[in-house]
Formats: structure tokens, sequence, C-alpha cells
């Protein structure tokens, strides 16, 4: 095998030879026979420094030059980012108003919630709250749901984006996702199809103000309340039939569960009805974890445009939605917001911990470094 | 012979035994011999696809994604769509599938070549050209100088005398000598008589086709007469055709029945990596001795000692006297076929070596008759009387020639070994001597092999009477070799000292320097050769693995099971007697022979030892009962070297070790012979440059020089080595950390397998998002560059014991991917638990949660592997930063109401990038993720290297301090060798040619440039004075 010796061709010498005679001394050079030829240059590479990957290159080392400085530097604005974010999340106002009315809690809803397992809507009830200081506006109104699993991935799928989107043939014959609200039993295709439709938050508030002994209604701002490109790009109603929404949805069935069809969500308002409903595109919008609170309205009108002055203030609610089948809460939020949004103490306390630790491993670090620096340099030696 | 028992449908049986005849395809066919066309190639156009998909799917990796496919069929099973498996599948096919049909095109390729080459047949008592592969069993075929030999040949006959045909075999079996074959005399008389050919009708029979590449029985029946037939007859496949001009054979075993095509072992793909380095080539530059003086000379011969030179031309008697004995004392064939052009035929290249240096100081040795040496001295021709040649063998150690010159001086040349020659010196050279034994010494040291050579003038009336007795003992009856010796003794005295040659062994560049540095990266190193035993040991002592301070060197040469059981175990008893203990793990295990791992545990010997072990020893070490015994053996020895075995043999010992130790075997190898060594190991190298690149078509890596080994080990491999584990952990890591976050959100999501990430995001991570970089490290990646990697072999240890990527390792990814996968869940979702935008609408919604966490996910691992690639090129920069901003575009564009208008359904994540990236709070939750995932990272890898520095952290810390400084250059000293052996190995090792030559049977009568016979006038003149 020993590939590594010159194979010597016959008869041409093929070991070198170092021949002296006794009598001269050879000098020390060194005999060297090379019968073999160099190989051919065919199969040599490019000498390039990408083949002989002789790139040049940036070759970052962690020292403790970097390491060290690394750790105070981010130590340092993780603290500076978390003591901003925990004073701004600090500013913002927020008040919740459980309503979910579960039996033996006593509250104003409770019969509402009884009435609601029984399948019967309608039902209102009213929560007298007051606001112990000034909100300042703009103040949002949101619905809170608990234990509500928007994310399950059967019940995500179950839409129509091409129906919602206007798409005729959407109309009359709607995904295979949507089943089992596809059609109705009879063959009519829903509209809109889909589980998330069909199950649209439908409890409907009021907001009075309590002033001189009499409630003034607070107007809540229902417009700009879901993203731009929801409303004018992903949800769009079919093409009027003669003018009239109503023809446009014509051979198409309400969801189940609707008291009536999509064309009547809003009847006031043409630009806010059928799929553009924006309380229905923020429904749409299902949310990522099993709690999660959606947009409602917003106070920025009238007298209010500033804020909610403190006092007092009346709730009334239209109690249609069930939720104690699958032990959910609900609640009603008011908000201010902050150039970081709502209310989220989160951020601000994980950067004001992982700062402070980022230091003190700093510390640990520089100790270790100085302590073990010495004895590691004897080793190399 | 019932010939309707052999074909049997369209199955073949098992063929028992070779019946054929001789210029009768008719009959020959009818057994269904294969013909001389070979296949190496594994498809063709039609069976690539079926073949090369069902080899793919057999792969584990493949199969298991081909399942997961089936599955995501199902809507009911699946959370992803059917493309998420199949783009990734489809493009690893594809790489595959492309890389399979290139090398076996290649394999096509090299077969047309081989199959397509010319090669003249007699055929209806013409000679046709036809090509190899048209060659059928029972051709006679006729083969010319420098031909390759076709197939298995039966030799009729040859155009030199008594039909000699000399063959070079090294491809076949690595054996450097030439061979001679020789012709049955029955066949021989056939000649190239085209009508004697053609009527020859010979039937053969012998064995069915087998891998024995030095065995062969069969007879060959002629005109009722039987003749046996046995290997001296046969030419094999694989061997060149030298110095003869032209021969016939008659064909017995074509394409893969050949001897050559059996021992190729079978061809499996093996995939290590994909790239094949090579390193630039140093030429050194010396001025060479011009031998332009001697119009004679060699060119091809290079020398660099100009002293002897001037001696030479200044006529010294000593100097003279010393080369006349060069070109005079040896057993070489010349061989003139043009004029000037002098090519000489020796026995041993070290012999040839000593003659070719002759020719170049102007001491050419121009031809030989069993009478008489022509030489050409300084220009001048004079023709020696050749009337002895005491010939050389083992136990003597030195040959002698007697020759009467032109003058008429009766002269006895000696040259053996230099204890040998030393004892039979005269007392008159006694300061000579002295002053020899220190050059020798010197020599020795060197790693030189020495001889010394000496002469004697002879009375002429002593040396009648000498040369009578010689007769007589040559023509007795019994006792011939010992009175021969005697009589050599007898006149091999009184010696004048003339002077001391050195030969080394050429090896190629480097090579000791290698070894060296590979034994100190822990490299077990094992030579198998085709070589004599001496040779192979002496090349053994001048690459330095064998050395004077080993404790002792087994040498395994037993002819029976039992020898060879015993030399093995005595070896081992001495090496390390506890291993025969009752207690001893080893003997334990295989005790109890339910224990599934074959794998033996490291035994350590009580010194450096190394074994030696003959072919035919190892054709028994290596049957079933001997072969533990043998790997126990071997295994404890520091260095093995095999002599004499087969190619087949070559593959198996590398088979031996694969199943009894935990190594990585690397073959490698320069003829064809190595081809299935190179194909069974690990790791297969070809070294190029020969004539034959079979090894280089079968190896995984090839290059020129067997130094280049050490840079494919200590810096390709280790670097290649390192980029593998580096891209597996990191692999493991980034799929780890994409995959475990949606086992959190299963806890938020009922469990429902709602996954976290957008679909398109899920198919393009692996592929495009994370690929490039991790890519891009692989290929670039070195912690410390070659010269440091050269310069500290210990480097390459953490790789011998796997410490990159082991178990341990495995489980530290997945717990790295499990932190930040709960970094890369918990972050977003505390981030986005209740929050709204800072308008007061909602983000918490599952497509802004989504696309939070995939740019979480896909800027950490960014991060990690920017933490991982040491070596950053600018190719490294631009796949990083690219991935990070293709990422960015493809979302923006994916999310854009245009795609969503033209393909609603599957874009519905429309208007999330720009709802949500425009988030202060969502970046923050970003950058927060990014230093909660890496800065432990970090932090951990400094204090590691800090608290407990492995190895190669220190050897690094050191490579630090010391890049501060100018890099040092590779060290280039000249490795001393220790070693005090000394020559008698000189020689050709077997019995000399010298009985040939006396006899006159390898002379040729007549050629045109030849001297033998009918010289020139002069040196007849000369000869009868």
């Amino acid at each position: 095998m020993p590939g590594w010796r010159h194979r010597p061709l016959p008869g041409r010498g093929g070991a070198g030879s170092r021949a002296g005679g006794a009598l001269q001394r050879s000098a020390g050079t060194m005999a060297a026979a090379s019968p073999c030829a160099e190989p051919a240059a065919r199969n040599k590479p490019d000498n390039t420094a990408f083949t002989q990957q002789r790139l040049p290159a940036w070759q970052p080392l962690l020292s403790a030059g970097t390491a060290l400085p690394l750790f105070f530097c981010v130590g340092l604005a993780c603290l500076a980012l978390g003591l901003g974010l925990h004073f701004s999340s600090d500013t913002i106002r927020e008040l919740e108003l459980d309503y979910t009315g579960a039996p033996g809690s006593g509250h104003n809803c409770s019969r509402c919630a009884n009435a609601s397992l029984a399948g019967a809507g309608g039902c209102t009830c009213s929560l007298r709250f007051e606001l112990p200081e000034r909100f300042p506006g703009p103040v949002c109104l949101y619905y809170q749901l608990s234990n509500y699993y928007q994310n399950h991935r059967r019940y995500g799928v179950s839409r129509d984006d091409r129906q919602l989107s206007g798409d005729a043939s959407g109309l009359s014959n709607p995904a295979t996702e949507c089943s089992p609200f596809r059609t109705d039993p009879q063959g009519i295709p829903i509209a809109p199809c889909g589980a998330i439709a069909n199950s649209l938050f439908n409890d409907t508030f009021a907001l009075y103000h309590l002033a001189n002994g009499t409630f003034y209604p607070v107007p809540l701002d229902n417009r700009g309340i879901s993203w731009w490109t929801d409303s004018n790009i992903k949800f769009s109603n079919p093409e009027l039939v003669n003018g009239s929404l109503e023809a446009a949805f014509k051979g198409t069935t309400k969801p189940p569960n609707w008291p009536h069809a999509a064309y009547m969500l809003d009847m006031g308002n043409t630009n806010n009805t059928g799929f553009i409903n924006e309380d229905f595109i923020v429904w749409m919008r299902t949310a990522a974890l099993p709690t999660f609170r959606k947009l409602y309205r917003r106070v920025r009108e009238g007298n209010f445009s500033s804020g909610l002055p403190q006092g007092t203030y009346r709730l009334d609610i239209t109690y249609n939605y069930p939720v104690l089948s699958f032990q959910g809460t609900k609640k009603v939020i008011f908000s201010t917001v902050s150039w970081m949004g709502g209310k989220n103490p989160f951020l601000g306390i994980v950067y004001l911990v992982f700062g402070s630790a980022c230091i003190l491993t700093g510390f640990v670090m520089l100790a270790v470094h100085i302590r073990f620096q010495k004895q590691n340099q004897m080793d190399v030696e | 012979m019932p010939l309707s028992g052999l074909k049997f449908g369209k199955k073949k049986l098992k063929e028992e035994e070779r019946h054929l005849q001789a210029n009768n395809r008719d009959f020959n066919l009818e057994f269904e011999y294969a013909n001389n066309s070979i296949k190496t190639s594994k498809y063709n156009f039609f069976t690539f696809l079926p073949l090369n998909l069902f080899e793919q799917f057999q792969r584990i990796a493949n199969a298991y994604f081909l399942f997961l496919l089936i599955l995501q069929l199902i809507p009911q099973v699946s959370s992803l769509s059917w493309f998420t498996t199949v783009v990734p599948l489809v493009l690893v096919l594809t790489v595959s599938g492309v890389k399979d049909a290139i090398d076996d095109f290649n394999r096509h390729k090299s077969d047309n070549h081989v199959n397509n080459r010319p090669v003249q047949v007699l055929i209806n008592g013409r000679l046709k050209d036809d090509k190899w592969m048209h060659i059928q069993v029972g051709d006679i075929i006729k083969l010319e100088n420098n031909n390759f030999v076709t197939a298995d040949l039966l030799l009729l006959s040859s155009s030199e005398p008594h039909s000699l045909t000399y063959i070079e075999t090294a491809e076949l079996d690595g054996e450097t000598n030439l061979k001679v074959k020789q012709a049955l005399t029955v066949t021989a008389e056939l000649g190239e008589n085209l009508q004697k050919l053609t009527d020859f009708n010979g039937e053969v029979k012998c064995e069915a086709p087998n891998n024995k590449l030095d065995k062969f029985t069969g007879t060959l029946t002629l005109h009722g007469e039987k003749f046996a037939l046995d290997n001296e007859k046969m030419l094999l496949r694989g061997c060149t055709i030298r110095n003869t001009e032209w021969c016939f054979g008659l064909v017995i075993y074509a394409g893969p029945d050949t001897k050559l095509m059996q021992n190729c072992g079978k061809t499996t793909f093996k995939r290590t990596s994909i790239d094949r380095l090579m390193n630039v080539l140093v030429l050194v530059h010396t001025e060479k001795v011009d031998f332009s003086y001697n119009q004679l000379a060699d060119p091809k011969f290079v020398f660099y000692d100009h002293s002897l030179v001037e001696a030479v031309k200044l006529d010294d008697a000593a100097t003279h006297g010393f080369f006349r004995l060069l070109s005079l004392c040896h057993t070489v064939m010349p061989e003139e076929k043009k004029a000037g052009n002098l090519v000489y035929q020796a026995q041993s290249p070290d012999e040839g070596a000593l003659v070719t240096a002759a020719r170049n100081f102007g001491f050419v040795f121009r031809a030989r008759t069993p009478e008489t040496i022509t030489v050409v001295e300084m220009g001048e021709t004079k023709v020696y009387e050749l009337l002895a040649i005491l010939d050389f063998n083992n136990v003597r150690k030195r040959m002698s020639v007697i020759v009467r010159s032109p003058e008429g001086d009766l002269t006895l040349y000696c040259k053996g070994a230099d204890t040998i020659v030393y004892e039979l010196l005269d007392a008159s050279c006694e300061s000579l001597k002295d002053e020899t034994m220190e050059h020798l010494n010197e020599f020795a040291g060197e790693g030189l092999r020495t001889l010394v050579v000496a002469y004697k003038n002879l009375q002429e009336d002593y040396f009648e009477e000498w040369h009578k007795r010689h007769h007589e003992a040559s023509t007795a009856l019994d006792g011939r070799e010992e009175k021969l010796s005697e009589l050599y003794e007898e006149i091999e005295k009184d010696l004048m000292l003339l002077g001391a040659t050195a030969i080394e062994d050429k090896l190629q560049d480097g090579v000791p320097q290698t070894i060296e540095t590979l034994a100190k990266a822990h490299i077990k190193i094992w030579v198998l050769t085709g070589d004599k035993q001496e040779t192979a040991v002496n090349i053994g002592y001048s690459c330095n693995m064998l050395h004077d301070d080993m404790k002792d060197v087994f040498i395994i040469e037993g002819n029976t099971s039992e020898a060879v059981l015993d030399e093995l175990r005595t070896a081992r008893k001495k090496m390390n007697p506890d291993s025969f203990l009752d207690s001893d793990e080893i003997n334990l295990k295989f005790e109890n022979p339910s224990m599934k791992s074959r794998i033996l545990p490291e035994e350590q010997a009580n010194g450096v030892y190394g074994l030696v072990i003959n072919g035919h020893s190892l054709a028994y070490a290596l049957e079933g009962n001997l072969e533990l015994e043998l790997v126990r053996t071997a295994c404890m020895c520091k260095v093995v070297i095999c002599c004499r075995v087969t190619p087949l043999q070559k593959a198996q010992v590398v088979e031996l070790v694969k199943k009894y130790k935990k190594a990585v075997t690397l073959a490698i190898g320069d003829g064809a012979n190595d081809v299935s060594m190179i194909k069974t190991a690990h790791i297969g190298v070809g070294i190029s440059g020969q004539e034959g690149m079979q090894a280089v078509l079968s190896s995984d890596f090839s290059f020129a020089q067997f130094r280049y080994l050490q840079r494919l080990l200590l810096v390709h491999g280790r670097w290649s080595y390192i980029r593998m584990c580096k891209f597996l952990r990191y692999f493991f890591y980034k799929n780890f950390a994409f995959t475990l976050v949606h086992f959190w959100y299963g806890f938020f999501s009922g469990f429902s397998a709602q996954t976290v990430y957008d679909q398109w995001f899920i198919t393009l991570y692996n592929l495009v998002y994370t690929s490039l970089p991790v890519l891009g490290m692989s290929l670039f990646d070195q912690d410390v560059d070659d010269r440091w990697s050269m310069r500290f072999p210990h480097l390459y240890e953490p790789g011998q014991q796997n410490l990159y990527f082991n178990k341990i390792e495995f489980v530290k990814c997945v717990l790295h991917g499990i932190y930040s996968s709960l970094i890369l869940f918990f972050i977003p979702y505390g981030a986005m638990y209740d929050a709204v935008r800072s308008d007061g609408k909602a983000i918490a919604d599952y497509q802004s949660f989504a696309l939070m966490a995939q740019t979480c996910l896909l800027i950490v691992v960014s991060v990690q592997i920017g933490l991982d690639t040491a070596y950053w090129t600018a190719v490294n920069q631009f796949f990083i930063w690219g991935s990070l901003s293709v990422y960015f575009a493809i979302i923006f564009t994916m999310y854009s109401d245009g795609m969503y208008l033209i393909f609603t359904a599957s874009f519905p994540f429309i208007g999330t990038a720009r709802n949500t990236l425009s988030q202060p709070n969502v970046w923050l939750a970003i950058f927060l993720s990014i230093i909660l995932c890496v800065l432990p990272v970090v932090g951990g890898r400094f204090l590691k290297a800090q608290l407990m520095p492995t190895v190669s952290d220190k050897v690094l810390g050191k490579i630090r301090a010391a890049k501060k400084r100018p890099p040092p250059p590779l060290p280039k000293t000249r490795l001393r060798r220790t070693s005090t052996r000394r020559s008698g190995y000189a020689f050709s090792h077997q019995h000399g040619f010298g009985a040939l030559i006396m006899s006159g049977r390898n002379m040729r009568p007549k050629l045109p440039f030849t001297t033998t016979g009918t010289f020139s006038p002069n040196s007849e003149k000369n000869r009868h004075k």
C-alpha cells in the first residue's frame, strides 16, 4: 500500500542513490533521484483565497475584553428601558368590570347569565361604578373574554377569506374549512360561513355618566376600531345587486346563531354593515390566547373627547353571549393608552430584573476572570 | 463433459470448473462465460429514477419525511399543508439525485474508456483490431510492449528468448519489481506464426473465477497430451507488459471474472463530505549536477554532489575503480531499443539505482552476454569477460562477479552488507576501514541503506583451479548449494576496500514528518503492502514508523494456523501478560457470546512495539477463530506492517478493524490493488500521479502526495469535523427552539396542534431563512488557521474522542433549545397578554402573535449562528445579514395587499407586518427575547473557558497570545532518524538473476541495437587479445 513511495519505473534508477568513494569525503549534500514527474497540473485547483480557504475574515473572540463590557452595557440599557416602561405603564389608567354574573355571585347580571344559558337573548342588566380619578382621553372600551379558545386550530381555520373579501363564488360555494357551518341542513350556503363568524360576540354596551343627579349618555365611537387593512382590503361586501346589499346576499342564509342576516348587522349605516361591520371584523381577527380583550368602542366625542371625568357611571349591558357553559368570564375594561399601548407591566418588570441580573453576572465574571486569569496563563506556559 | 448441464434456463449455475478451447468461439459460447466488458456503473438511463429513489428512501431521514408527507395529506391529522414537507423533500432528493447521476455518469465514462481500448485479436487467421469489450474467453490476442493486459491470459508465446515475458504488477498487487512469466515450451513454439496460432486448438480446464492472485491451477490438453498450468504462465488483467516486444495470450477469464475485478470489492456510495481539497504544490529548487559531459547519462537521474563529478573527471584511480565495480557487479539487464536510449531492467530498485549512478558518472553498463559485460568507461568502450557470478542470497548478504578486463587482469568485485564485507577485508586497508566506518555510521544515522564495495585481484592459476572446482560444484548432484557457498567463501576474502554506497528510499517529500505528526495526533498507522517483507520493513524504518527505541518488533510468519496463533499469543503475552487473565474484560466478554457489542476496548501494552505480519500468515490470522487474536495483538502495537498482502486481504484487514474497533478507518493508496481497501474504509484516499487512476477514481479524496494527508486530516479534516459538529449542534438547536415553542403554545390553545407560526414561515424557515448562514459557517469556519492546526496536532484529539458532538452535546443542544423556546414563547406571551396598540386597537390576535414569535425566533437563531461563527468572511456577513433582510422582505411581500388580492386563500396574514412591526413594544419584546436567549450563552461560554478550560481552550489561548506576534513559519527541519540499522537489504532480497544470466536463457540472439552476441569489431578484437 505505501502510496507514499515513489514507485520506480524499471531501469531508471528509481531509488535515490548516494555513492561515495571512501577516498572522497562526500560533502553533506543529499542525493536525490526523482524519477517521478510532477503530477499533471490539470487536477490542480485554482489557487484562490476561496478554494484554498484563505478568505480574509474577521475573527471575533470571546474574551474578557468583549464579554464584560457587553454584560455591563446591556445591563445598564435594560435597567433604563425597564424604568421607562415601568413608569409609562404606571401612568395608564385602567378599570375592569366583571359582568359574567356567575351563579351565586349575587351579581346584577346573574339573572341574564342564567337566561343566556337557557338560550334566551335580549336580557339587559346594569352596572354602577365609580371612576376614582379622571381618565384622560381617548378612553377605550374593551370587552374581555377568558377561557375562550379562539386560537383552537379547528376553530381558527373555520372561515372563508375569499367569501369575506366579497368574492361572489365564495358566497355561493363557501370553503370546505367552514364545515360544519358551511351550509344549512337544506344546503343553502351560509354567509359569513364558519365557526368564528357563527360565534360572533353580540353583547352590547351603553355608558351613562351621572351628572347633577341625571345619567347622561356618553357617546361611544364605533369607527376605526379595526385595522385599516382589515376593513379596507381584507373584508369587502359582495357587489351590490341593483344597489341592494340584501339582493347581493340572496341565495345565502345567516349563520345559525345569528338573530338576523349579515347585511342587517348595522341597519342604519351602509358603510358598517355586512362583512365590513367593524365589530364583526374585530371579532374575526381571532385572538392568540385564551384570555383576550377586543376593542369595543372609543370615547372621543362631545364633552368626553378629553377623557372621562371622575365620578359615577352606569353601564347598560344587553347580555346575549353565554359564557358560563364553558366556565368563561366576561369583562368590560376602560383603559387609557400611551406610546407603548395599554397597561402591561410585564415588559418593564422583566427588563428591570434582567438588567440587574446582567450587571450582577458581569461582576461575577469579572471576579472569576481576575481570579483565574493568572492560573490559566500559567497553564499555557 | 455434459454441456447441457451447464446451461440451465436463464439462470447460470455456479461455475465449478472452467472449460474452454482456443480459437473456438462456438464451443466457448456454450458456457455463457462473461465477455471482457466491465460495468462498474449502477444505473442506466431508464433505471436511474426508480433505483435512485428507492435507494434514497432507504435512508431513514428521507423515509421519515415521506411518511410525514403521507400523514400531512390527511387533513384531520395534519396542522400543516402538504407543501411544508414537499418543498424541502423534493429539494433534498433532487440534490442527492443529481450528485448520484454525475457520479454514475463518470463511472460510465470510465467504463467506456476501458471497454473501448483497442487490442489485436486473432480471428480467422488474421490479426484484427478490436475493442476490449468484444474479447471472448478462448480468443487469442496479441499484446505489445507497455500494453495493459486485456484479460486474464494464458501466455502462449513471446518475442523474448524462451518466451519469457516481463510484467509489472504494481497496479495489481502493489509489488514494485518486474516479474517474469514463461510460456509452456509447447506453446512457445507457436511464436508469432499466425497460421500456427490459428490452428492451435488446445483445450483448457481450470478452476472457476476467484480472487486469488497468486494461485492458478489448470491443464492444457493439446493433441491428446496434458500439460499442467500454473500461475507462472498467467498474465493477469491489470498488469503491464514491459521489455517484451510482443506476446500472445489465450483468454481464460474475461471482464468481471478476471482476478482484478474479483478483487475490486463492491462499490458503495459513501457520503462523507463534498469538498475535494488539494493543496498547492511547493517546489524546492536545488542546483542539480550537470551530466551533459556524458552523452549516455540518464536524464531522469538527479544528483546533487558536485565533488564526486570532479573526482571522476580528474581520473582518480580509486574513484574509477569504485564506479567500475558498480557498473560490473550486478545482475541488471540492459536494453537499448533505440540507439542511445538505454533502459535498465533491474530486479530491485536499489540495484538499478547503483548501476544508473555509475552510468551517469561515466561508467555506462551497456550490454551483457552470458560471457561478457560491455561498459563504456568515460567514453571508451570496454568488454569485460564475465567468468563467474557469485550470486546473492540472504545468508551471504553479498554478491561478487569475477571478470577479466580487456587488459587481461582478473578481478573479483564484491558488494555486500557492511558487517559481512568488513570481515572479509584485507588487513592492509585498516585506516580506510575506519574512515569508511565513520561515513557508514553517518549514512545509517540518516536512515540510508548502506553497502560496502570491495575488490580483489586474482592470480590466474589460482583462479583456473578455483574455476574448475566451481564448475564441478555447480554440476554436483547433491549438496550443490553447500559446496558452492564454501567455494564462494574461499575466494571472497582478503578484499580491498573501495568504498561504501548509501541508498535512500526516495520517499515522497515529508513522509516521515507526516507520520510523526499523525502519530502525535494519536492516529494509528497500519501499512498494508504487496511488497516483500524486507522491503516493507525497510520502508517502515526509513519513514520512522519502526525505530530502534521500540521494545520489540514482532514478526509473524507462521505457515500454519497454529503457528500464527502461537506467534500472536507470544507477542501479546510479552506486551500485556494481564490480558490472559480470566478476569480480563475482553476474555469475559467473549466467553459470554450473548453480548451484542463486538467493539473491543483499548488495551495498553507495556511499551512501544511494532508488528510485522506476512501475507500468508495474515490469511490464517484473518480466519474466523484467529481474527480476534490478531486484532488484540495488532492494536496493542504502535505500528503494524502487513506485507505481501493481496488486494482483498487489504480490504479484509480494514473490515476487521471496522468490526472490532470503534474507530474511523482511513485507507490511502495509489494503485489498483488499493481499490478494494479504499472502498472499504470509512474514508478512502487515492494518491494520484501514478499511471493508473483506479485508486483515485474509487477514492473519496485524492491528492498527489502522501504528505498532504497531514493537511487533509489535521487541517481540512479537523475543520470539517468542527464545522460538521457546529452545524449539527446548531441544526438541532434551531429546530428544537423552533419546534418546542409549539409545545408551550399547546397549553394555551387547547392542545389543538395550532401552529405558532405562519405556514409560510414554517415552510421557509429551514429552507431559506436559516439555511445560508449555517451553510456559510459550514464552508468557511475555522477556529485556528492551517498553520496552527499543523503546529498543534493535539488539536485533532477532540475529534477522535468525539468531544464536539456526542450524546452529552446533543442533550446540551436540547436543553439550550428548550430554554430558548421557553423564552421565545413566554416573552411574546407576556408582551402580548392584554396588549393593545398605541391607538387602542388590539394586537393580541393570533396573526400578530405569530409574527412576533417568528421574528423573535429568527433573529435569535441568527444571532446564535453569529455567535457560533468564529470566522466571519464576507460571505458569512452576506449570508447572515442577507437572510435577515430576505425574511423581512418576504414577510412584507407576503403580507401585502397585492398578494392577498391575487391569492386570497394563501396569504391570510395581510397587513400583519405593517400593523405589528410599527409598534415599539413589539420591538422591545423582540430585543428582550434576543438578549435573554443569547447573553446566558455568552456568559456560560466565557465562564467555562475560564473555570474549566479544555486542552483546545488552552491551545487556543496560547495561539491567541502568539498571534500578537507574526505567525511562525512551518517547521522545516529535516527529521533526523536515529536508526542504526545497516545494509544487507540493498539487494532484491531473493535469489538473484545470476544463474539466469550465466545460462544466457534470457538473452536475445539478435536485435538491432543490443550488443549481445555480435557487438562491434572493436570488442571482438579485445576479447581475443
